[in-house]
């Protein structure tokens, strides 16, 4: 049996994990607001596919009127505190700012292991849209302390500026329906929301935190219907160029009502080094997903990824990864969830992970809002020469503050 | 607060008009409606859409007319906030309590037996004070004593002189296309 290959096998599969476990970020990307009749993105988010960045003012509103919670006091228009900066500073119409802070309490307890507790700075970003008649750019300006490598500016192992995404583009209609950009851009696949450690994101590297990449993207969006295709040129952040994946993704999401959309996702990328492999790797990963609200207070969305490499060296890799979150509202501005999902990375003789999240958020305040989230996860380890394959059960818990300007 | 009161005068007449596709030349007087729905849908800037709906509607036969009438006081959309600006600030439903759809009897076609009836049907819609043709495209088929009728049309808001919708930014299309489907019975 090849040992050292056994080994490759174990760090790279640990290494998946831990970045997926200990390096969680958040954003801000809310897939439940399908409750409200709100199936696409772009009225609220300068991103038309939606997640993280400046919002509309119409966004703005909305995160007041129906994202916080009112305690009993309904209003027929968003409070000035809606604004930005607590609607304290006006902005011109055609200049949409933007911050968002996220820190975090987090403390893992794995199985016959020392308990490990931190902080983490989750987000801590500064953001801007322009919108000068059709013409649009975007940009935004971070600080992390450790973690997203993949948008550092500058280049120490921790405490770096970092730019998740930076934009030029134009609307192609007067609608805005249309737009075509090029830059620094998050990737168009699956469901964009809060939970970017799911595997589904982490699996497929689309997530909201570290995985944005440089290419051209148009995306679409119709009233019932919507989409968006980007052409990857490689992640210019890192170096050196053999580490740059490049390829193309997307996604197409119909909705035949303004409560239940289903979608599909398509990526296909080769680097001549892949960054976790350290191999020549040519991944492709394609699954569908849904979200639903069946009533308002509840809001059932699921994804589920095939993962397909070709490893120099190390041979053909097909995994997935999945899951399935039930986000129930009682009260507007306060939401509990249940999520569930299963992965299996593809490596020979691995057994799938499952894990199950608990979760509350209270969006207790103007710009503000608290989580936290219990996840149990039962690790598949893969089988080696000397082992048989096994299960790694973790716990952990995160306690999230969350502001946006 | 963007506002779907528009919306909600579409719905209205959209019931009215699959009713009104249930309506026979040769049957009796068509009576009261069940298990109605109709559903108005607005549309705005970068895919917004807002879909609004009622289950409320009366028919009434009459002078060779038929008359469906929809109160607009349960008009909603899913969000109290717009449903409220809907009602108050541009259907003004206070004032204009009711949409009302009259189609000619002799206008329609009326399904026997178990065929399946569609055409186009001109009607006038009375909304928000003021009154104006439109043209219904309805399908209606009997089931026993009652008739299942789906009819679809579109209005412009501008032409009943209904403030379009906008807030920051999103503006409602005058455009509006309104659905219904119902069962209705005949005497």
């Amino acid at each position: 049996m090849n040992v050292p290959r056994a080994i490759f096998r174990l760090t790279a599969f640990a290494a998946g994990l831990l970045i997926s476990l200990f390096f969680a970020k958040t954003a801000t990307a809310y897939p439940w607001m399908i409750r409200h009749g709100y199936m696409g993105c772009a009225t609220c988010h300068t991103d038309p596919s939606g997640g993280a960045g400046a919002l509309t003012a119409y966004g703005r509103a909305q995160s007041d009127l129906l994202l916080r919670m009112r305690y009993g006091q309904n209003s027929e228009e968003a409070d000035k505190t809606s604004g930005f900066m607590w609607g304290t500073i006006p902005l011109p119409d055609e200049l949409r700012l933007g911050g968002d802070f996220r820190e975090a309490f987090f403390s893992d307890q794995p199985e016959n292991a020392p308990l490990n507790q931190q902080l983490i700075t989750m987000r801590a970003d500064l953001y801007g849209d322009v919108k000068v008649g059709r013409f649009r750019a975007t940009g935004s300006i971070g600080y992390a302390p450790t973690g997203a490598l993949g948008a550092s500016i500058t280049d120490a192992p921790q405490e770096n500026l970092i730019s998740r995404e930076h934009w030029v583009g134009a609307e192609l209609d007067d609608d805005g329906a249309w737009l075509v950009r090029a830059g620094r851009i998050t990737i168009p696949f699956g469901i964009r929301m809060v939970e970017h450690t799911l595997w589904v994101r982490s699996l497929t590297r689309t997530d909201m935190n570290d995985t944005q990449t440089y290419g051209a993207a148009l995306a679409v969006t119709k009233d019932n219907w919507r989409g968006e295709v980007m052409g990857i040129a490689g992640n210019f952040m890192i170096h050196p160029d053999a580490f740059r994946e490049r390829g193309g993704a997307g996604y197409f999401e119909y909705a035949p009502t303004t409560t239940l959309a289903v979608g599909v996702s398509g990526l296909v990328t080769r680097a001549t080094r892949d960054i976790v492999y350290g191999v020549t790797d040519y991944r492709q990963a394609y699954g569908p997903f849904v979200r639903y609200a069946p009533v308002q207070a509840l809001v059932l969305m699921a994804e589920f990824d095939g993962v397909f490499q070709s490893l120099t060296w190390h041979g053909h890799r097909d995994g997935y990864a999945g899951f399935i979150q039930a986000d129930y509202e009682p009260v507007q501005g306060f939401h509990f969830m249940l999520t569930s999902e299963a992965m299996n990375s593809g490596q020979s003789g691995e057994p799938s992970s499952f894990d199950g999240w608990v979760s509350a958020v209270w969006f207790f305040a103007p710009h503000a809002d608290i989580r936290i989230d219990g996840i149990f996860t039962s690790a598949g380890i893969p089988s080696t020469a000397v082992s048989a394959a096994s299960y790694q059960n973790d716990s952990s818990w995160l306690a999230q503050f969350h502001l946006f300007l | 607060m963007l506002t779907l009161r528009t919306n909600r005068i579409l719905c209205v007449t959209a019931a009215c008009a699959a009713l009104a596709g249930l309506a026979t030349e040769a049957r009796a007087a068509l009576s009261s409606a069940s298990d109605s729905h109709v559903i108005f849908e607005g549309k705005g800037p970068a895919g917004f859409k807002v879909t609004g709906s009622t289950a409320d509607l009366s028919v009434a036969e009459g002078d060779g007319n038929v008359v469906i009438t929809v109160p607009l006081a349960n008009l909603n959309t899913g969000i109290d906030l717009r449903d409220h600006h809907m009602r108050e600030k541009y259907l003004e439903v206070p004032k204009y309590p009711s949409a009302v759809l009259t189609i000619a009897r002799s206008a329609l076609r009326v399904p026997v037996g178990g065929e399946r009836v569609e055409a186009d049907a001109p009607g006038t819609l009375t909304l928000h004070g003021q009154t104006h043709p439109v043209s219904v495209h309805y399908d209606a088929k009997q089931e026993g004593p009652a008739y299942l009728a789906h009819g679809r049309f579109h209005i412009n808001m501008n032409d009943y002189g209904i403030v379009v919708p906008s807030y920051l930014g999103v503006t409602v299309k005058p455009d509006i296309d309104v659905n219904a489907s119902l069962h209705v019975g005949g005497n």
